[in-house]
């Protein structure tokens, strides 16, 4: 089995399941539907590699799974960003912004792809995810800051840019204010990430550090919010995201013993070892 | 209609001082020393004469000479003069008055939706000799107390410093080295949520109030005279000014208080009252409320959201037992109710609305009858509902938003794209999603309403 072939999309997972589920009672039979995980390891704040499947424990609704394959810094990134151009991001803040997407953007291998959403309270897809990074970078160029944060609407559609392709789905989401304005209610959207695989990483300034959403999302998810003092900092926040989700781990397994519908929470730990993991809270399988 | 595209303005929340309410009446007399050895440098009948002048020759809905006139006066000046105003009608309504007792104002507590009651105690107000004489005549030239003109003269005063409050520019010079309740409004200027900033200008809000205060509806079969609750001129001024302070997002709230203690019953006025309680609920507001710095003295008249919502809902169920028929208030009432939690009603309520005729309506009753159908887990109508919004403004983003998070099975990949797809059109006119102006919609008939209050004004009706 290939690495390719090995990675299924939990998202694709949850389609399948649904029209091959017979029952409530149904549960994972089969070895060629895999969830995949993306986990951090660090031990005082120091990644730790050259970790092994057999090195983690992994519990699928406290179910003890087995780890199939662990993949470290060998699977390409699908980076989007998903960046707060409303009114309160002018001036320098909004230079400090473009300088930091540039930056992390001159930072992508030439497998990776990036994609780049604006937001106000108007949603813009500037790039779809695509391999042309400098293209990205140009679209940020294009930005002009005015009105609203609809950072709730935003977040959603960055969601949707998510690519079953075998790429390491990252989205980072930057903003400096307070939700003013979006349609959907956090916490449906917090339901949709739940069925998503993408990272959310948040990096924060002013008021969204307070950010209930933004909290909630990035630790479902498994990713972090950084909160960050002054848009000075964010080319640094943005490359510290990047060479932290590069030294991720992605672990996969095939569930076995656990429903296939529903939400399915997880637990990652490393055998015999202490070390502190980030990982997703769970994944939500079928409708 | 005002929608928030490129042009989208700054929201604003317009609050006013708390003091004590005969505070407004009481620093006159300190004041008006200041006012006389500086600024206007009239005799308090000149001032008066110029004041009755520049009502006369005022324009209604034009920033004409007698607005600029009428701006440039300081706030103790305006308040003088109201107060001589006050005593010519006294003298036109009873030629052999001598006594002025001026009432002290009302002003707004903490609690939103609350008014002081008028002060047990009035003010009595001294004139000298000659000053009366003037006085006397004033009040001749209007005609008798059957004549309605001193009532004219009160609408025409009204219009002429709601024109001043609505298109002169602010001139905070005015209020240098003078504060009181009543007097003076505060400002709390914000965008995208965060404070930017608190002006402070004179309430000519609260002049033309009191002025109105005074509106006598005279029977012509010579019964019990009525007060200004009678007259429809009177209430068209409050539904007029409501309407465009809630399309520029100015919610004054103890002018939208006062215009519901006059019209306690109207669907119209409670309608508007309403809205503004449902923004003041809103994220924009509370949340550059709870970061703003504001100066000691100064009273926020804004609740918590909660409190907001309650009193919004409150108020939309008055307007509807007032008027079944008034769909916009039918609307607003589930959409406050789903915000509250309660969306079996807010959909009963929503689903009754659906008939409407006016698209912009249409649409934001499939938009909240979607969210409220999804919050009941009624998820193929929610997304039929939503599909409803999006087929009256193709460019919407909400709907699409919605429909996107409910899509399940093989429709997910084709709300996706259909989703992607609208976010990647580039961002004009096109792209107008009216749930952007959902607060400031409510005034967007805030043009031709003022335009009828002018013809009226101007028929002297």
């Amino acid at each position: 089995m290939t690495t390719r072939h090995a990675v299924v999309v939990v998202s694709i997972l949850a389609g399948s399941t649904l029209q091959s589920a017979s029952s409530q009672q149904a549960t994972f039979s089969t070895k060629l539907e895999a969830v995949r995980v993306d986990v951090l390891v660090t031990d005082r704040g120091d990644v730790v590699r050259d970790l092994k499947p057999a090195d983690f424990e992994i519990r699928d609704n406290g179910v003890p799974q087995t780890v199939d394959l662990v993949s470290f810094q060998q699977i390409p990134l699908n980076v989007i960003l998903a960046l707060d151009v409303s009114a309160s991001v002018s001036g320098d803040r909004l230079d400090d912004l473009q300088k930091a997407g540039r930056a992390l953007l001159g930072r992508l291998a030439r497998e990776d792809k990036a994609a780049l959403i604006t937001f106000s309270h108007i949603v813009t897809l500037r790039e779809r995810l695509t391999s042309d990074v400098a293209r990205v970078g140009d679209s940020l160029n294009d930005v002009r800051p005015e009105g609203d944060t609809g950072l709730v609407d935003a977040t959603h559609a960055a969601m949707m840019l998510e690519e079953a392709d075998g790429g390491r789905n990252l989205l980072i989401v930057f903003s400096d204010g307070l939700d003013t304005s979006s349609w959907l209610d956090p916490g449906r959207v917090l339901e949709s990430a739940r069925r998503s695989e993408v990272v959310v990483y948040g990096a924060a300034s002013r008021g969204a550090e307070d950010s209930e959403f933004l909290e909630d999302l990035t630790r479902l998810t498994g990713g972090g919010l950084l909160k960050i003092q002054s848009t000075k900092d964010l080319s640094a926040t943005f490359l510290r995201i990047l060479d932290e989700f590069r030294n991720r781990y992605l672990v996969s397994y095939s569930p076995a013993g656990v429903a296939r519908d529903g939400w399915h929470r997880l637990d990652v730990r490393l055998k015999g070892r202490r070390a502190t993991i980030k990982a997703r809270a769970g994944y939500q399988a079928g409708q | 209609m005002r929608f928030a595209g490129s042009s989208r303005a700054a929201t604003i929340v317009c609050l006013t001082a708390c003091l004590g309410a005969s505070v407004w009446i009481d620093r006159v007399a300190t004041v008006s020393a200041q006012s006389r050895s500086s600024e206007t440098p009239l005799s308090r009948i000149d001032r008066l004469r110029a004041w009755i002048a520049a009502v006369n020759a005022h324009e209604p809905g034009f920033l004409d000479e007698p607005v600029e006139q009428i701006n440039r006066w300081s706030a103790a000046d305006l308040q003088r003069v109201w107060i001589d105003v006050w005593s010519v009608v006294s003298l036109v309504r009873d030629p052999g008055v001598r006594l002025f007792l001026v009432p002290a104002g009302r002003t707004v507590v903490r609690r939103p939706g609350t008014l002081t009651p008028p002060s047990a105690k009035p003010i009595q107000v001294t004139y000298s000799g000659s000053e009366l004489k003037a006085l006397i005549e004033f009040a001749a030239s209007l005609g008798g107390p059957r004549s309605g003109r001193e009532t004219q003269l009160l609408k025409r005063g009204a219009m002429l410093h709601a024109d001043i409050a609505m298109l002169a520019p602010l001139d905070p010079r005015r209020l240098r080295g003078y504060s009181s309740a009543g007097a003076q409004r505060y400002r709390l200027n914000m965008n995208d949520g965060r404070p930017t900033g608190l002006d402070s200008e004179i309430n000519h809000w609260e002049l033309g109030r009191r002025l109105l205060d005074r509106v006598r509806v005279v029977d012509a079969k010579g019964g019990v005279p009525r007060g200004p609750e009678a007259d429809e001129t009177v209430r068209l001024w409050y539904i007029a000014t409501f309407t465009h302070l809630e399309s520029i997002g100015d919610l004054d709230v103890p002018h939208f208080d006062y215009g519901l203690e006059v019209f306690p019953k109207d669907p119209d006025i409670l309608l508007l009252n309403g809205a503004m309680h449902e923004s003041m609920a809103g994220a924009r507001r509370q949340r550059a409320f709870r970061s703003a710095s504001i100066p000691a003295g100064v009273i926020f008249a804004i609740g918590s959201r909660s409190d907001e919502l309650a009193q919004a809902e409150r108020l939309y169920r008055r307007a509807l037992e007032a008027a079944p028929d008034l769909v916009e208030a039918r609307i607003r009432y589930g959409r406050v109710l789903g915000e509250r939690g309660r969306h079996q009603e807010a959909a009963m309520e929503l689903q009754k609305a659906a008939g409407t005729r006016s698209p912009l309506l249409q649409y934001y009753c499939a938009l909240f009858l979607g969210a409220e159908l999804e919050a009941l887990g009624r998820n193929d109508e929610a997304v039929r509902a939503y599909e409803r919004a999006a087929g009256l403004y193709p460019g919407a983003q909400s709907p699409r938003l919605g429909i996107n998070r409910l899509a399940a099975g093989s429709q997910r990949a084709v709300a996706r794209e259909a989703l992607l797809s609208l976010v990647a059109q580039p961002v004009d006119d096109t792209r107008i999603d009216p749930w952007w102006a959902y607060d400031e919609s409510i005034g967007r008939g805030a043009d031709v309403v003022l335009n009828t209050l002018h013809n009226l004004v101007r028929a002297g009706r």
